[in-house]
Parts: C-alpha cells; sequence; structure tokens
C-alpha cells in the first residue's frame, strides 16, 4: 500500500529542464577548448579483411597527428566492465589490423579544423587482404578456418574460438524430459527479434585534454564514468588518479554507453599522442555502424498440463552477436533469467549460443532480453490459452512468477525474493479498461479494417543487487552534506540519461530532510571526486542509485541529529522534522516541548560557528535485493488490409514502480518506453547487404524507419495505471521503471495484430509487407 | 577528394553559359535536398556547383485558361501556398501535403524532384496523369518535352548536359476527377515504397478517359497504358471499372525489392492503390 508523502508523488519540473529547454546544457559535442584538435575516424570498408600496410605520408603532410594499430598496445579487454572479471570475454584491442566489419576502425587522424581531419582521413593509404565475410550465423557456424577472432581472453585464461562460437551458456533446473511427459498440451515455436538501434539524439562523441600534470580529462558520452576511468587506466597504463572522466549530459543513451564506446578510447590515443585537447564527433553513419540491440533467435517450447499449470520448457537460443563480445555471456544469462522470471516451471532448459559474425557489434539497449524473450514467451502463452481453451489473462494469473517467490534479476546469478507484486492488480484494471472482454476478434470482421486488441505484460528488474555477489558488480557511492543555510548537496557518480535518475535522488533526499525539493541540489561529478558507481543501466537508477541516496541521507541526518540535540539540549532520538510551507523552513522540534525548536538552517550554521563541524557523510551502498518492476500493455490495433499499415488506436500502460516518486516523468518513460516497444515490433530493424557488408540503410535515417508521431495514439488515449504497492526494501517504497517500460510492448502489439486478422507474427519488425503476405496467403508468420 | 566550385548566377542566361561550357561538371544545385546526399556519399564528386534558388524567372506561375505552367525553382512549400494550386489543381495541392515534412519542403523544389529522375518522386505520378510537360531550355534553344517521355532510367533523363530544366506545364482538365496516394512506411518523412494517381474523364457514368500512373514499380515512374487500355476496351462503367481486378497491370509494372518492401508486396499493393484512386477520382465511396 502507499504512503503518504510531503513530496513525493506529486509532479515537479525537472532540474536540468529549463537549461535543456533553453539550449544551456552541455553535452560532449558542444564542448570546446583553445588548441583543440578534431579527430576522424579510419574504417574499414570491407566486412572482413587485414591490412597488409598502411601510409600515413600524404596525412603528416596536411599536419595531422596519426595513430593506429602500428602504435597501438596489444592488451585486450572488453569494453564492458559491469560483469566481474571472471565472467569477462576479452576480445577488443585499441586498434586492430584485422577488420571484423565494415565501419570497424584501424587508427584515427587528428587535425586542426574538422575539414583537415577529413582530408587527413581521405589521403591515408591502406593495401587489404580481403578475407571471407560470414554475413549470418549459418556462414559463420560453418566457417573452419579465416575465423573472426582466433583467440580471446576469459578474464586472462586464453580461449580458442571455433566455428565462430562467441561464448554458450547453459542453464537448468528441473527435468524438462520428465516435466514434458507430464504435459498434455506442448507448443513449441521459432521466434526471431531484430538488430534494433538505438538511435539515442547524440552520437557517441567524447573530448580529451592531457593536463599538465600528465594527467587527461574526459568528456564521453557514457554512463558509467568510473568504468571509462578504469578501462581507460588499464588500456593506456595509466594511474587512476591521472584520468579524470566528467560526469556529463549526454544526448540520450538507451544502453549504448554502458560499455565504453570505442570512440573514448581513441579519442584518448590522439590526444595523448598530439598532447593537445582532441574532440570527436561521429556522424550517423558511424554511430549505426558502432551498436546495436541484440537480436535473438530461438525456438521456446512449453508445455502444460490441462488445467493451465505449465510443467515444463526448454529454450534454444542462438545470437548473431556481430563481430565483438560486449559481454554475450551476460546477454546469454539475461535471458535465461528474465524467461525464468515470467513464469513458474519447475522443469526449465536454457541454451544458449553467441555467434561471431561480421556486422555490428551488439549490445545492450533498453530492455537488455527482456524484449526479446517477452516476445515468444508471452506469444507461447497467448497460444496455450487458445489450445487449453483458458482465458489468456487467468492463465498469466496462475503461472506468473510473484510475491514470495524468487525473482533472477539478472541471469542465474542475480536473485531474490519478490515482496511487492502489483500484476494481477494491475491485468484486471487494464483488461476493464480497454474493454478486453468485449473485443469482436478476426472472425466477425470484413472489410478493408480490421481492429485488434491485445496484451501483454512483463517486467524488469529494479537493478542487479542481490544477497550474495553474482556477476555483476552493482553498488553506488553517495555523499550528502547539509549547507550552512540548510541546503542540501548531493554528490554522486551515478547517471542520469534523462529519465529523471538524479532527480529522483533529490526527491528521496528532500523527503527525508523534510526540505523543498529545490533546496536540494546535485553537485557536479567526477571521477576524482567521487567514489565508484557501476553504471546507470539494469533500471537501477531510482532503486539502487536514488536508494542509495536515501541511505546516505539518513547517515548524514543523524550527524545533523546530533548537532540539533546538543542545540537544543535534547535527545536526538526525540526530534522530529516538520516542514513549514508557510515560512518555507523545515523546522527541527523535541517533541513534548514546543518551545524546544529550531530549523535546519540554524543547527548547521551554529555548528559551524561552534567548530562542531558539516553534517556531511559518504558511502557506498549496495542493494541486496532486485525486485521486479512489473508492466504490462493493453493494445488496440487497426491493421489496413489493404496495405498492411498497422495504426495504434489506444493504450492502456499498467505499471507497477512501487511508489512513484515523480509521476509525470514516470508517465514519459511509460510512453518512451511503448514508442520504442511498437517501433521493434512494427519497424525498427537495420539489414545487411550481404555482397557489400554494408547495412542497408547505408546509415542513413531515411532507411532507418521508426515510427513517427504520427503513429502513436493521441495522448489521450494513452492510460497510464500504477500499482498501488510499495516495495518494502526500495528507497520510500520505490521500484524502478524505464526498461519495463518497454519490454512487453512488442508482444502486446504482436498479439493485439493477432486478435484483429487472426494471424500470429514470431518474427519482428512485422512489415506492412509481412501482413500483406500472410493475408494472401492467410496463416501464421 | 572532393572539389568544388560554386557559381551563383544573376539570370538564366548565365547559368546556361555555364551548362554549356561545363556540361555533366556543371550541376544544378536547387534545393539540395538530393544533391547534398549524393556529395555525401560519394556519388558526386567534383564539379561546378551552380545555384538557381535565387533566380526569379524560375520562380513564375503563370496561370492561363487552359494550363498552369510553374517555374523550376518553385519550392514545394510555395507551390502549396499558391493561390492557384490551391484552387485550380487542388489535387496537386493534396498531394503535397504528403511530400516529405515541413524542413524539406521549404527546400525541395519541383525542378529538383523532376530533374532527378528517381522513381519515386511524389510530383511525377500525377503530373503524368495530368498530361504535363516539361521545358528544357540551352544556351542555343528551347523544347518542350510531354513528361511522359522525359524519364529513361533511374536518376536517368532526356535532359542534355547542357540543358536546364526550367519549366513545369500543367494543363487544367476542369471535368476530370483526379487523386493520388503516397504509401511510405510511415506517414511524415517517408519515401514513397509505392504510389499511384489516376485521372479519370466520365460520361453519364462511362469511362470516357482514364489515366494511370505509379512510382516505386519500374526503374521510372510510369504510364500504366495496359491497364488504361484494358479499362477503356471494355468500355467499362465506372462501377465496374473501379470493381476491376486490373490484371493488366501486372505487365506495366516491373518493381525490385529494396530496402523499403518486396517485390511481391509492391505488386499486390499497386492494384490497391490504383483501385481506391480509381475510386476516389470517380468521387465514388473508398
Ligand atoms: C528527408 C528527406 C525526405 C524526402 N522525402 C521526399 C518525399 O516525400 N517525396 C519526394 O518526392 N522526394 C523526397 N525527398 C527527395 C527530395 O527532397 C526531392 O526529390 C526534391 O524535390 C529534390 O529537389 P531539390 O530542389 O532539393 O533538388 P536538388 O537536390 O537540388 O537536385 C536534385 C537533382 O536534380 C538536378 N536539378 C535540380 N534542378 C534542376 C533543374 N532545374 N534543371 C536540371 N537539373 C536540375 C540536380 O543537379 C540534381 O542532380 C526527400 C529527401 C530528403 C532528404
Amino acid at each position: 500500500m502507499k504512503k503518504e508523502f510531503q513530496f513525493l508523488g506529486k509532479d515537479f519540473p525537472r532540474k536540468e529542464g529549463r537549461a535543456r529547454a533553453n539550449g544551456f546544457e552541455k553535452y560532449p559535442s558542444d564542448l570546446y577548448f583553445d588548441n583543440m584538435l578534431y579527430g576522424r575516424i579510419l574504417r574499414s570498408p570491407y566486412p572482413h579483411a587485414r591490412i597488409k600496410s598502411i601510409d600515413f605520408s600524404e596525412a603528416e603532410k596536411l599536419g595531422a597527428v596519426c595513430v593506429s594499430y602500428e602504435d597501438a598496445p596489444g592488451k585486450r579487454f572488453n569494453l564492458r566492465l559491469v560483469s566481474v572479471p571472471k565472467a569477462t570475454y576479452k576480445d577488443w584491442q585499441l586498434f586492430s589490423d584485422h577488420m571484423r566489419q565494415v565501419g570497424d576502425f584501424f587508427g584515427a587522424v587528428a587535425a586542426e579544423t574538422e575539414e583537415l581531419a577529413e582530408q587527413a582521413a581521405r589521403v591515408v593509404k591502406v593495401e587489404w587482404e580481403i578475407l571471407p565475410a560470414y554475413m549470418s550465423m549459418d556462414a559463420a557456424l560453418a566457417a573452419k578456418d579465416n575465423l573472426i577472432h582466433d583467440k580471446v581472453f576469459l578474464e586472462d585464461q586464453e580461449i580458442k574460438i571455433k566455428n565462430n562460437i562467441a561464448c554458450t551458456r547453459e542453464v537448468v533446473e528441473g527435468d524438462i524430459e520428465a516435466g514434458f511427459q507430464e504435459a498434455d498440451v506442448i507448443v513449441e515455436t521459432e521466434f526471431e527479434t531484430p538488430r534494433q538501434y538505438h538511435c539515442q539524439l547524440e552520437p557517441r562523441s567524447c573530448v580529451v585534454r592531457p593536463e599538465a600534470d600528465g594527467g587527461i580529462t574526459v568528456w564521453p558520452t557514457t554512463q558509467a564514468v568510473h568504468n571509462t576511468r578504469i578501462l581507460i587506466g588499464s588500456v593506456f597504463n595509466l594511474p587512476l588518479n591521472k584520468v579524470n572522466v566528467v560526469r556529463i549530459t549526454g544526448g540520450g543513451h538507451f544502453g549504448s554507453g554502458i560499455h565504453t564506446n570505442p570512440v573514448t578510447l581513441i579519442t584518448t590515443a590522439l590526444a595523448l599522442k598530439s598532447k593537445r585537447p582532441v574532440k570527436i564527433v561521429q556522424s550517423r553513419e558511424e554511430d549505426m555502424y558502432d551498436h546495436v540491440r541484440y537480436p535473438s533467435k530461438y525456438v521456446l517450447k512449453v508445455g502444460a498440463r490441462k488445467d493451465g499449470t505449465l510443467v515444463a520448457g526448454h529454450m534454444r537460443a542462438y545470437i548473431d552477436i556481430g563481430c565483438h563480445h560486449i559481454q554475450a555471456l551476460a546477454y546469454l544469462g539475461v535471458m535465461s533469467g528474465f524467461w525464468h522470471s515470467l513464469y513458474r516451471m519447475e522443469n526449465m532448459k536454457y541454451e544458449g549460443t553467441a555467434v561471431y559474425t561480421n556486422k555490428v557489434p551488439t549490445c545492450a539497449m533498453q530492455g537488455y532480453g527482456a524484449p526479446q524473450v517477452t516476445f515468444g514467451v508471452e506469444g507461447t502463452m497467448d497460444m496455450l490459452a487458445e489450445k487449453l481453451e483458458i482465458d489468456p489473462i487467468q492463465l498469466r494469473i496462475k503461472n506468473y512468477v510473484g510475491l514470495g517467490e524468487v525473482f533472477w534479476g539478472q541471469g542465474p546469478t542475480v536473485k531474490s525474493p519478490i515482496f511487492s507484486d502489483g500484476v494481477v492488480e494491475l491485468l484486471k484494471k487494464g483488461a476493464e479498461s480497454i474493454g478486453y472482454y468485449k473485443r469482436p476478434g478476426s472472425q466477425k470482421q470484413t472489410g478493408r479494417y480490421r481492429r485488434g486488441i491485445g496484451f501483454a505484460r512483463g517486467f524488469h528488474t529494479s537493478g542487479t543487487g542481490a544477497p550474495v555477489p553474482g556477476e555483476v558488480k552493482d553498488y553506488t557511492t553517495v555523499q550528502v552534506k547539509v549547507n550552512e543555510d540548510g541546503t542540501i548537496d548531493i554528490l554522486t557518480a551515478l547517471m542520469d540519461h534523462g529519465g529523471g535518475t538524479l532527480d529522483a535522488a533529490a526527491k528521496i533526499v528532500a523527503e527525508e530532510f523534510q526540505v523543498p525539493f529545490d533546496k536540494v541540489g546535485i553537485s557536479p561529478a567526477d571521477t576524482r571526486s567521487t567514489g565508484y558507481d557501476v553504471c546507470t543501466h539494469a533500471t537501477r537508477g531510482v532503486y539502487c542509485g536514488a536508494g542509495a541516496a536515501h541511505e546516505v541521507a539518513k547517515k548524514t541526518k543523524d550527524v545533523l541529529l546530533e548537532y540539533a540535540a546538543r542545540y537544543l539540549d535534547a535527545y536526538p532520538d526525540s526530534l522530529i522534522f516538520s516542514y513549514d510551507e508557510k515560512s518555507g523552513q523545515t523546522r527541527i522540534s523535541v517533541w513534548g516541548n514546543p518551545e524546544k525548536t529550531t530549523t535546519i538552517a540554524a543547527v548547521a550554521e551554529h555548528a559551524m560557528n561552534k567548530d562542531w563541524g558539516t553534517a556531511i557523510y559518504s558511502k557506498s551502498i549496495r542493494k541486496v535485493a532486485c525486485p521486479p518492476a512489473y508492466t504490462n500493455y493493453f493494445v488496440e490495433v487497426e491493421v489496413d488490409t489493404e496495405t498492411g499499415h498497422v495504426k495504434i488506436l489506444r493504450v492502456v500502460a499498467g505499471s507497477d514502480a512501487g511508489t512513484v516518486i515523480n509521476p509525470i516523468l514516470a508517465k514519459g518513460q511509460l510512453h518512451g518506453g511503448f514508442y520504442r516497444g511498437a517501433g521493434m515490433a512494427l519497424l525498427e530493424n537495420t539489414s545487411y547487404d550481404d555482397k557489400t557488408g554494408c547495412l542497408t540503410n547505408k546509415g542513413s535515417m531515411i532507411d532507418y524507419k521508426m515510427l513517427g508521431i504520427d503513429e502513436m495514439p493521441d495522448p489521450d488515449d494513452f492510460e497510464v495505471i500504477f500499482a498501488d504497492t510499495y516495495e518494502p526494501t526500495g528507497p520510500m517504497g520505490a521500484k524502478g521503471i524505464g526498461e519495463a517500460a518497454f519490454n512487453p510492448a512488442p508482444a502486446a502489439v504482436t498479439s493485439a495484430i493477432c486478435d484483429a486478422i487472426g494471424i500470429r507474427f514470431t518474427k519482428l519488425p512485422i512489415l506492412p509487407e509481412d501482413i500483406m503476405d500472410a493475408l494472401g496467403e492467410g496463416h501464421d508468420k | 577528394m572532393r572539389n568544388f566550385r560554386f557559381l551563383q548566377p544573376d539570370s538564366v542566361s548565365t547559368v546556361l553559359k555555364a551548362k554549356e561550357e561545363e556540361r555533366e561538371n556543371g550541376r544544378i544545385l536547387a534545393g539540395g535536398t538530393n544533391l547534398l546526399s549524393y556529395i555525401k556519399m560519394g556519388r558526386v564528386k567534383e564539379g561546378l556547383l551552380i545555384d538557381i534558388t535565387r533566380l526569379d524567372e524560375l520562380k513564375q506561375i503563370e496561370d492561363t485558361e487552359n494550363e498552369v505552367s510553374f517555374g523550376a525553382s518553385l519550392t514545394i512549400t510555395e507551390l502549396l501556398n499558391s493561390s492557384v494550386v490551391q484552387n485550380r489543381l487542388s489535387y496537386l495541392h493534396d498531394t503535397l501535403t504528403h511530400f516529405a515534412n515541413p524542413l524539406i519542403r521549404n527546400q525541395a523544389t519541383l525542378g529538383g524532384n523532376i530533374a532527378d529522375g528517381s522513381p519515386i518522386a511524389d510530383t511525377i505520378p500525377i503530373l503524368l496523369v495530368l498530361d504535363a510537360t516539361v521545358t528544357a531550355a540551352s544556351s542555343k534553344s528551347e523544347r518542350i518535352i510531354p513528361l511522359k517521355e522525359f524519364f529513361v532510367g533511374p536518376g536517368k533523363t532526356v535532359l542534355a548536359a547542357d540543358e536546364l530544366l526550367v519549366k513545369v506545364s500543367v494543363p487544367v482538365h476542369e471535368s476530370s476527377g483526379v487523386k493520388m496516394i503516397k504509401l511510405g512506411l510511415r506517414n511524415g518523412t517517408a519515401c514513397s515504397v509505392t504510389s499511384a494517381a489516376v485521372r479519370v474523364e466520365q460520361d453519364n457514368k462511362k469511362l470516357r478517359e482514364i489515366r494511370i500512373a505509379l512510382g516505386g514499380v519500374a526503374p521510372t515512374p510510369i504510364r500504366a497504358y495496359n491497364c488504361e487500355n484494358a479499362l477503356l476496351d471494355g468500355l467499362f462503367d465506372i462501377e465496374a471499372a473501379a470493381g476491376a481486378e486490373l490484371e493488366a497491370l501486372q505487365q506495366d509494372i516491373n518493381p525490385i525489392s529494396d530496402v523499403r518492401g518486396t517485390a511481391e508486396y509492391r505488386r499486390g499493393v499497386s492494384v490497391n492503390l490504383v483501385k481506391r484512386a480509381l475510386r476516389s477520382a470517380a468521387g465514388m465511396e473508398v
């Protein structure tokens, strides 16, 4: 049940909203320093090739500073440092002579102007040896030699690669053979999800400035300043106190900044060599060749008893990871985990294989593996419901993993019990609001336009904390300090990608101290002034990050209470904080002694003047649970049977985020998450020209189509329902929302299309041509 | 290396003189919405860029009894804002509202849309069914070319190396019904996957004249002559025409599969688009 709060649960304008709207906010691509050079990255035109020789002489004549694999340390690493070392595969090098995709980088140049850098990049001469390219998993798996990687390292152990298999993972619970024996009904289906491009507004970019003390300052597009620092230190052999990575607002990430982007290392290499500040802003085209969502192809087999109880499940997944590991092992793990946590099954087996191909390296994107897995699992639940003749909502309610059960938040090594659960409430309210039981169904409709209502449910973890250490690191360091006028500063390396994570931290701290929101500030942060924070990913921003701020705020408050007790001549435990709206002051009073009262400001100032000290505290906090933030979407669509176009008419979103810190931002997350999820269902994909190895969209937005504002329902037809839940392990009852907002959306849209035209799609995106094809042939796709 | 020179001429005759000297190397820069992307992609690497956007001579609209003529440098936005287009060619106005997005419309010109020679240029199908002509000028002469004879292949037109497209003339068919439908992968800022335009003249519910044109289904925008003839030969009444299966259309079109859609899809939706455009042009319920 929700609690009453002074500030939480109310809409607040964003702290940085004004700066963003007015154009004052600075992003890496806005930075300029005197004496700065501009960099350009040298890239392979071939999907698979080796460089025989490279000639920089013409570029150097233009005054360019050049770096390449020839002057790079050979060290191998992984760009993503979220996992612990023993679970980290290393196949990246700063530069390599082995080109593994079109757009792969082998060097870079820096010059006085962007134009000159561009010119210099064009006159670099390269002699190529072209290798056979593997543009599909089948081709890659069949290969015996000319592999994309011969060897990689797992922590420090060398691993020989065979058949381009990057890694595999198996997770088994119970005995599926025995389980399937018990099943009355079995559904087995192959599902496939697309390579969706993050399309964050700001392409991955970086500025690096060498400092007089021999160190460097780095302004990257990243979701994790500390991991960026640690990687730079290790790749370039720099002591960490000489690498300062600054938290700067990024123009969106969606997961593309969990790992340190290659551009960050490349810019660093140029800055170290030139001893001058260097800036690289990638073009959109370069960015499209830089990162992409993991696609997934898997066969899912699920068995159920007549009464709807699920008894066994088997998932065999093949993941085309492109030409590098950005931690495919973790991806395979979360696929198994998200599946495991959707529906209870005593017997289950997951087998995942990650395959290298000569394509863009895949990485996390909003939802990580959850949208991919949820698409197939929810599709399978619909099919089972049909076969068993059980209401699809009831089938879910019967089998979902909920209150009191164990939730796998981030694969098999990150799990904790579930303490809050709004699933049933949200399913019932959503069905009611959209009129789920009044839908006509595909059989009764004729004519050009057919309408359908569908739904899907899912969740995301809130962070990757757990009671015992697992494969993923998860903690955040925060300092909270009360200033001499009673205002408060929060210092932390926690990142905010635009969703309001830092605002949430400020709001929670404001609530704890009972001071108004605008009296709590977020200090600028860099790696030199802050303790470690793992990364803002895995929907951990509010639950873990702001949660850490809350825990530290309580400690800071204890210090303040000590001072206040001395000041008021009372005992700390008898002091009460209350906000007085009229004076705008937060009072500290002794209970039962109304005359003994003061303000935070007075105590803080007095403590300074008496040399008692500042009320300040700093600590690293790890969460010991990873609660599920449940979501569901009910969607109504209209399918145009003349063109195959799908129009989304209405959406009812259900979100169990625990205490909702800032409703207007939380709703924004749901609108945004649904929007991209619907895009994954209907449009977004990056495909390849197998002959050239190029993206068929050629890195151009003209042919990377995303839904437009026209394709989204009117905001009035997008209803949001928040569950009435309170997460006992969360900061003031809060869980996460960001990725949860995405995860069931593709499945829900697919389910609505099926309701409209009677055809179930198992491969995304569902393009107009697929719908026309299926309507022509009249069967599932 | 990219190597461009730039010319901002003050008259059409200067443009034509430059074209005569530079020939293929003299690149007409109108709105640049295509040309700049060609330069960026490396398809165009050098030459003299001849900016024609400031020439008032190419921005005139002539409104006569039977015909409206448009200067080649008029932008799509200028056409949309023109009262002549709004009143006398309302179907053209309707078509242009689906063109790209407001930013591109402010920049893109009619001449650029035609001279570019793209099979999916959105002004073409409707101009084809209206029997439009274009005027090409060189420093020596001027000629009028029916639009249906203008396109040779993807990106190729009959314009000679020294010619400039100066004018587009559109006959006004007072008694015709006209409709163009554009189909993209989404509504805003989308290239056509397939588009279809139809013009019908009817006489007592009988089909007297019909023009059908399509984009995105062949190497150039096309007139669907087989389909037109099949409908006329059948002496169809308009109801029957709108209900016909249009088998002959498949002989007119020759679509390919590309990043925006499969050939199969284009074949299928072409029929649906033509039927719908036909019904709409004939004033029937769609
Ligand atoms: C984001 C985006 C969306 C788009 N959407 C659409 C759309 O919805 N529909 C559509 O049809 N197109 C679309 N386009 C393509 C383009 O905008 C149009 O084709 C436009 O009309 C081209 O006109 P322009 O003036 O920009 O031509 P330019 O790019 O300046 O020129 C195009 C070509 O024609 C030549 N040329 C131009 N004018 C003349 C002339 N008078 N005589 C001889 N040669 C000439 C140029 O030399 C060049 O080769 C889009 C483009 C972009 C970038």
